[in-house]
Formats: C-alpha cells, sequence, structure tokens
C-alpha cells in the first residue's frame, strides 16, 4: 500500500507540474504587458513596476516560473484587480462549494438508484419508458437554462427559495440548507439522468450472471437476490464515474450554478478570475483543481479494491 | 530419416519475470511431416501456451524452435510472415474465431488474398472448393458465422487454415465446445485431410480419447512439462507414467459395466 | 429406491417468446424421479436438457417464457405454486448445482457468507450456529480446510473446489432432489472424477435423489441408475442404465452411441 501511495504522491506532482508550466506559459504567451496585466485595469505605473519585481519579468523564464511557484506555494498570490488575497478567497469559497457538490451528489446518486433499479426491473415496461425519457430530458436541458428557470420562477416569482447568496452551516444549519436547495436540484438534474441510464445498462448485465441464478436457486427471495447480488454488483463501475465526476465539479463545473445563484465558491471565484484574466487566482485554482482530481482518483482506486476483492492495487494503476 | 517438420528443443516460456510463472518449462517434441502428434493435459499445463510459442504469436523465453529445418525462436515478425504460409492453426472456440461482421467466403479467402495466392481469376471458385473439401455447400460462401452451428462454424476454421496449403497444422482444442456426435465429424474430416494433404499436425486437446482417435504419437503434458511420449497405442494402453496413468483412469468409460467393474478395484 | 416418485413431470412444454416466434425448447417431456435414484438426463446442446431442469426449479425466465404441462415434487404441484412457495423449497428440499462453478459465485462476496445466506434464507439460527454448519458441510464435501475455503472468494479457488463448495452449499440443508446441470462439464478430468464420486456417496449416504444433465455419456456410465436421452425437446427414450448402454432403442441414442465409440478408438480404426 505505501508503495502504491508513493507512486501515486509522485504521479500527483507531476501532474501539478504539467499544470502549472501549461497556465504560466499560456499567460506568458498573451500579447499584453504581463505586469501590467496582472496589475489590473487601474493600476498605477508603481503598481506595474512593484508587480514587474515581485513576479520577476525580467528574469529569464524559467527563473520567473520559479518566482511565480513560490509565490503559489507560499500564499503570497495575490489579486490586484481585485484587491484579495488569493489564499484567504479560497478558503473562503471552498465551503460554498463543497457544500453545493456534495449535497448535489448525494440527491442525484440517491434518485439515480431509485430510478435505475426501478427502470432495469420492470425494463420494458411503461415505468422504464418513462423513467428513460424521464433521464434523457434531464441529459439534455443545459444546466444555465434549468438553473436560470428555476431562479426565476421558483424564487423571484412564486418567492418560494432565496434567490442568492451562501449560509455556513455552522451558522445556520436550516438556512445553510434552505439556500442550497434550489442550485443542488438543478445540479442534480444534470447527473440523475445520467447515472440512471448508466446503473439500468449495468443491473441489466449482472441479472443474467450465473451468481443470480444461482441465488434465486438457494431460496432466496427476489428483493434480497436483486439488492445484495445485482444492485452491488452493477454499482462498481458507478464508483470510478463518481469519482471522475466529482473531481472535475469541484474543481470547476459547478461554476455555472454558482455563478447564477451567487453563492461564492471556488466556481464563482474560477469565473471572475478567468473573465478578468486575472492570472494569480487562476493559477491557484487550476492547481487546486487538479490536486482534487489526482486525490479523487487515487481515492475511487482504492475504494476499488476494497469493493471488489479481484482488483489488487498494482493493477488499478 | 529426414529431418522433423518441426523441432522444439527445451523450449521455456515465462510470464511475470522475477515472481512469475514458466508457462511452459523446456519442452522438446518433434513433428514429422503428414504426422499427427497428440498433446494432451489438462487445463492450466501450458498447451496453449505453448501452440502460442510455437507459432511465434509470442516470443519464447529461451530455447529452439525450427521448423522446416529452420530457427524461428527468434525472428522478427515481419521475417516470419512467409513462413506462416506452411505454419496455420485452427482454434478452440468456433463462436469466438470468425469475425461475426464478414460473411464466410471473405473469411475464408483473406489468407489467400494476403499471401498473395488468390486465384485472380476466380478467388470465389477456389473458396468455393474449399468449402466443399471441408463438407460445407458451396451456398455457405454468403452466409454470416451466426447463421451456422456451431460444427459448421469450425469446419470454416479449418478450410481457413488449409487454403493456403499448409505443411503443418497446429489445432488448439478444435472439437471440445462442439456436441460429441459433431466432434466426431469433424475429427474425422481432421484426419481424412491431413491423410489427402500429408499434413503434419500438432493437436492438442485435454480430451484423451479425441486425441487417441487422431494421432499417431502422444505426448502428455503436466505444469510445462512433457512427462510422457511416445506411439499413441502404447501411451494409452501401457502408461508409463503415473500421471498418464492417473489421467487415464479418470476418464469416465462409457461403459457401465466396465465402470463398475473399475471401482470395484 | 422404491415407492412413489418424489419428483414427476408430466408434458412439461417451454416455449421462449423471440424474434421469430415462439421458440419451442421443451415440447412435451415426461419423466419421474424416485428416491435415492440417480436419473441422468442426456442430449446434446439445444436437446432441452437445461430448460427441464431449470423449469422444476420455475427459474425459467418470466416474462418471456410460456410454461405448460405439470412438475410435482412430493405431489405438490410446482407450475402453479406461489413464488414464496417456491423459494421456500429452493435450497432447502430442492437444490441445484450449476455448470461453471467459479462464476457460480458471487465475485465480491466471500464463499463462507454465500454458503451462510443459503442457510439463513431457510432457518433461524444464529449467526454461530450458521457457520458451523457451513463448515460442516463443507467437511462433508470433502474439503480438507473448510474455515480457510470458507474465507476465501470465489476466484481465488480452483474449480474443482468451487464445485465442491457449490455442491455443499446445495446439501447442506438436507434436500430430497439435487439436480446437476453440467456438474463437471467445466472440470477437469481428475478433477471430474472427484466431483463424480462425491455426487454417487452423497446419493448413497443421505438418499438423495438426483436428477443429472449431462451431455457425457461416459459421465452417465459412472453414476446413473436410469437415463432419459432427450432430442429436440423431447424425450426420445427412458429406460434402466444398461438398457440404454447395450440395447439402444432409438436411433438418436445409437447415434450417441456411435459417435463416442468412434472417438475413443485408436487412429485408423473406424
Amino acid at each position: 500500500m505505501s508503495a502504491f501511495l508513493l507512486k501515486r504522491l509522485a504521479r500527483m506532482l507531476g501532474v501539478l507540474f504539467v499544470i502549472s508550466v501549461a497556465v504560466f506559459l499560456i499567460f506568458n504567451v498573451m500579447p499584453n504587458e504581463p505586469a501590467a496585466q496582472i496589475a489590473g485595469k487601474s493600476a498605477t505605473p508603481q503598481l506595474i513596476a512593484q508587480v514587474e519585481e515581485t513576479w520577476g519579468f525580467d528574469e529569464p523564464l524559467p527563473e520567473q516560473y520559479l518566482t511565480v511557484m513560490k509565490l503559489t506555494f507560499t500564499g503570497e498570490l495575490v489579486s490586484y484587480t481585485r484587491q484579495l488575497d488569493v489564499d484567504e478567497e479560497i478558503w473562503k469559497g471552498l465551503p460554498a462549494t463543497l457544500s453545493l457538490c456534495l449535497g448535489a451528489a448525494v440527491i442525484w446518486l440517491l434518485l439515480a438508484i431509485v430510478f435505475g433499479y426501478l427502470s432495469a426491473f420492470r425494463a420494458g415496461k411503461a415505468t422504464d419508458r418513462v423513467l428513460m425519457l424521464v433521464s434523457l430530458i434531464s441529459i439534455s436541458l443545459p444546466i444555465f437554462l434549468v438553473s436560470s428557470l428555476a431562479l426565476n420562477y421558483l424564487s423571484y416569482k412564486l418567492e418560494l427559495f432565496p434567490s442568492s447568496g451562501y449560509v455556513g452551516i455552522t451558522e445556520d444549519p436550516l438556512d445553510w440548507a434552505y439556500h442550497l436547495i434550489l442550485p443542488w436540484t438543478t445540479m442534480a438534474v444534470l447527473f440523475v439522468g445520467l447515472y440512471a441510464r448508466v446503473l439500468r445498462a449495468n443491473l441489466l448485465e449482472v441479472m443474467d450472471e450465473d451468481y443470480v441464478r444461482t441465488a434465486r436457486a438457494k431460496g432466496l427471495g427476489e428483493r434480497q437476490v436483486r439488492i445484495r447480488h445485482v444492485l452491488r454488483n452493477a454499482l462498481l463501475p458507478i464508483v470510478t464515474l463518481f469519482g471522475l465526476d466529482f473531481a472535475a465539479l469541484i474543481g470547476g463545473a459547478a461554476i455555472i450554478t454558482e455563478y447564477i445563484f451567487s453563492l461564492g465558491g471556488i466556481g464563482q471565484l474560477t469565473a471572475n478570475a478567468v473573465a478578468d484574466l486575472d492570472l494569480p487566482p487562476v493559477m491557484a485554482l487550476s492547481m487546486l483543481a487538479a490536486f482534487f482530481v489526482v486525490v479523487l482518483n487515487t481515492l475511487v482506486d482504492i475504494a476499488y479494491t476494497w469493493l471488489d476483492p479481484r482488483i489488487k492495487l498494482e493493477r488499478a494503476q | 530419416m529426414s529431418a522433423p517438420l518441426l523441432e522444439m528443443t527445451d523450449l521455456v516460456k515465462e510470464y511475470g519475470g522475477k515472481d512469475g510463472v514458466r508457462a511452459v518449462d523446456g519442452v522438446s517434441l518433434a513433428v514429422a511431416s503428414g504426422e499427427t502428434l497428440g498433446l494432451v493435459g489438462e487445463s492450466g499445463c501450458g498447451k496453449s501456451t505453448l501452440c502460442r510459442t510455437v507459432l511465434r504469436l509470442e516470443r519464447p523465453t529461451s530455447g529452439s524452435i525450427r521448423f522446416q529445418g529452420r530457427e524461428i525462436a527468434e525472428l522478427s515478425p515481419r521475417a516470419m510472415r512467409p513462413l506462416r504460409r506452411d505454419l496455420q492453426m485452427v482454434f478452440q472456440d468456433p463462436y469466438a474465431s470468425l469475425n461475426p461482421r464478414r460473411r464466410v467466403g471473405p473469411t475464408v479467402a483473406m489468407p489467400l488474398k494476403l499471401q498473395g495466392l488468390a486465384d485472380g481469376s476466380d478467388p470465389r471458385g477456389q473458396v468455393e472448393g474449399l468449402l466443399e473439401r471441408v463438407g460445407l455447400g458451396a451456398e455457405h460462401y454468403d452466409r454470416y458465422p451466426h447463421e451456422l452451428s456451431g460444427g459448421q462454424r469450425q469446419r470454416i476454421g479449418i478450410a481457413r487454415a488449409l487454403a493456403l496449403r499448409p505443411k503443418l497444422v497446429l489445432a488448439d482444442e478444435p472439437v471440445s465446445k462442439l456436441d460429441l456426435s459433431i466432434q466426431a465429424q469433424i475429427v474425422g474430416l481432421f484426419a481424412e485431410l491431413q491423410r489427402e494433404m500429408g499434413l503434419g499436425c500438432l493437436f492438442v486437446s485435454h480430451d484423451i480419447g479425441v486425441v487417441r482417435h487422431v494421432s499417431d504419437r502422444i505426448a502428455v503434458m503436466r505444469e510445462g512439462q512433457i512427462v510422457e511420449e511416445g506411439p499413441a497405442e502404447r501411451v494409452c494402453e501401457q502408461p508409463s507414467h503415473p500421471y498418464t496413468q492417473e489421467l487415464l483412469a479418470s476418464v469416465p468409460v462409457p461403459d457401465p459395466r466396465r465402470a463398475r467393474a473399475r471401482r470395484a478395484e | 429406491m422404491s415407492g412413489p416418485p418424489v419428483l414427476e413431470v408430466d408434458g412439461l412444454r417451454v416455449g421462449f417468446a423471440g424474434e421469430t416466434g415462439l421458440t419451442q425448447a421443451v415440447d412435451g417431456v415426461s419423466l419421474a424421479l424416485r428416491a435415492g435414484e440417480v436419473l441422468a438426463i442426456v442430449g446434446e446442446s439445444g436437446s432441452g436438457k437445461s430448460v427441464t431442469a431449470l423449469s422444476v426449479m420455475g427459474l425459467v425466465r418470466g416474462s418471456q417464457a410460456l410454461v405448460e404441462g405439470s412438475v410435482r415434487f412430493e405431489g405438490k404441484e410446482l407450475l402453479d405454486a406461489g413464488e414464496e412457495e417456491l423459494r421456500r423449497l429452493r435450497g432447502a428440499r430442492i437444490a441445484m448445482v450449476f455448470q461453471d462453478p467459479s462464476s457460480s459465485f458471487n465475485p465480491v462476496y466471500r464463499v463462507g457468507n454465500q454458503i451462510d445466506e443459503a442457510l439463513r434464507a431457510h432457518r433461524a439460527l444464529s449467526a454461530r450456529e450458521v457457520r458451523e454448519l457451513t463448515l460442516r458441510t463443507l467437511g462433508a464435501a470433502g474439503i480438507a480446510d473448510p474455515e480457510r475455503l470458507a474465507a476465501s472468494y470465489p476466484h481465488e479457488l480452483s474449480g474443482g473446489m468451487c464445485q465442491r463448495a457449490m455442491i455443499a452449499m446445495a446439501v447442506a440443508l438436507e434436500p430430497s432432489v439435487l439436480i446437476a446441470d453440467e456438474p463437471t462439464t467445466a472440470l477437469d478430468v481428475t478433477i471430474q472424477a472427484q466431483v463424480l464420486e462425491l455426487l454417487a456417496r452423497l446419493n448413497r449416504e443421505r438418499n438423495l435423489a438426483t436428477l443429472l444433465i449431462t451431455h457425457d455419456l461416459g459421465v452417465v456410465a459412472e453414476v446413473a441408475d436410469r437415463v432419459a436421452v432427450m432430442q429436440g425437446g423431447r424425450v426420445v427414450e427412458e429406460g434402466p442404465l444398461e438398457q440404454i448402454f447395450y440395447e439402444p432403442q432409438h436411433s438418436h441414442t445409437r447415434e450417441l452411441l456411435e459417435a463416442l465409440a468412434h472417438l475413443g478408438r485408436p487412429r485408423g480404426a473406424s
């Protein structure tokens, strides 16, 4: 296990390196004065000079890169455009993003299991057709459309839910949930359809396996056969899928939802930073996203060996 | 006495490096032209690996393979290509070894085309002739594999292998997945074609009854090694190695009185 | 081997609805299995023998299958029995063993757990009692180290061990009937002999009526008392072991015997 973790750590460092170099080079390739760019729209010449020095723009590229890395990891990155400390902003934004993503994930997974199960075990019948149609629609609806419609009708018009803002869970759990219901639901809508369909396909495949026949032959009740044998095995590939999706989510796919509902999470931070072409936050957020992806992938691999005894860690690579 | 058609000396194939496994552990065998050598062994004994290694689908770890007097153990895939004309294989699973999206005719014609032996003026006629030779009708040319039975598909596998008139055919469990009565037919077809074409044949199977019917000599394989080898009759009637004896003793005898007598021993 | 039949099949017909209409897999099959007897059903692929066996247990897939006729177990009609009734019989009174032991166990649970599960479905015993029974049955099935096997996953076991565990699971609750569908086909010939011996022993010791499905006449000759030959969904011949082998009446029976003899002969002889 330790050898595996070390290899993964090395891999993570490799990924972070590649991403940081890529982001760095992109910004360097842009035509404008990098210092002026970073210093922002309303920069004074003094600020620009200061930026030049801090970021070392007169140094050769590799050294510039090292300087940027040092700034990033020692938490000294500052967004001049918005006058913010990048580190602090990320810290402040994380709870909102995590609350949004985790909550939505729980909802979409539970619903997908219910839909997938009902569809598969009534395959070909009305329930199946209806649920699969609903899934197809849910996959096809663009998230900005769903979010905007929800916001407009359920929030502004009917005033059922708050339209924006995030309330920390420690402050007021009920209010926290209340503010997140709409964002959770709109985000879940996108994924429920996909996961339900995948689960349905897996269930149909597992249903025909020999060991399911054995389970029935030894006198287990139908419900027990379906859950302990069919569902349990059909969920395995969902684990991998979820790991990938969740990482991408945290890393920024939640951007649109956060933006529309003004949740102030790191997705929103990213959206703003990209719009402003603001290098410091973009650099930090890209690294953060990469970090999440690698960590989550590793967790998925470990979970898989635990869930499927045929898989051994060395092969999981 | 001329050199054997196929000769393996101390052939070794390992997988997995240091902690790995020796699937083939020092095998020495020879097949003469026109002769059938039956190779018998249970699952995991290494016979399939041996087949793949002899065919150079894999590279041996060490040892020598001489085909028609020429050393082929170390040849590159490119250098092997012209030799493939003379060295063919029939596979075990008639359901898996035919491309389901290709019709029978093109499947059999393919080796001919690849080796440049297709009859320019009438390739179809050539293929139909082959189909008839293996007991199928010319009308099967346009069929898809899924429209045929296991036995029919295996006949196609044989037609494809024999299209190039090879010198040596390697058959890896060619009848295991077929019903008994069909097995008998296919084994008979093998024997007949071999006599007619003077082929050398390495016939691999876990079923000693099948092997006995088609072989001149039999070799028994276990855990990567040959434990016994000799004329078919001698090996079956007077096995000298304990494993061979065990193998023969385990084969269920389709004769109730003899089965009972044997149990009483 | 006396008394009324413990299992009676009467005019069984099983059809499957497919794209090209109804395929009649079993077309009027009648059989009788007496207590303590081994009845072998022999046939080639497509003869309907497996479907017949599955129908007895009510395991033929629901919506596409049309099942008619009668299957009586100890006098009770099974084809119109409720699901719960069938469930209670399966594994406890009528048990089944399948062809490929490695894929017949769920790969994500340990073998011991899966046997425990079978026992718990029918008996209200404490966890310890269940595990004790599991280990005892594994021992009775000739497993040298029951605890280690119970702690193993299916993929860690050889085919032979898996099949023994499967058989152990099937007979743990002392059923009256054991249905074995090609139990040795996927096994090596040396292991096959051992498994057949196990089945024969269980039949003798427990007076366990056994329905053995196979395509291998050698297997039949070793363990069967009576034989039913199937072809095209029908039983074409049925009788005592020696009659089938030495005085076959039907052409298909003769065909099967011929093929076998042909194969076993030395080269050149025909």
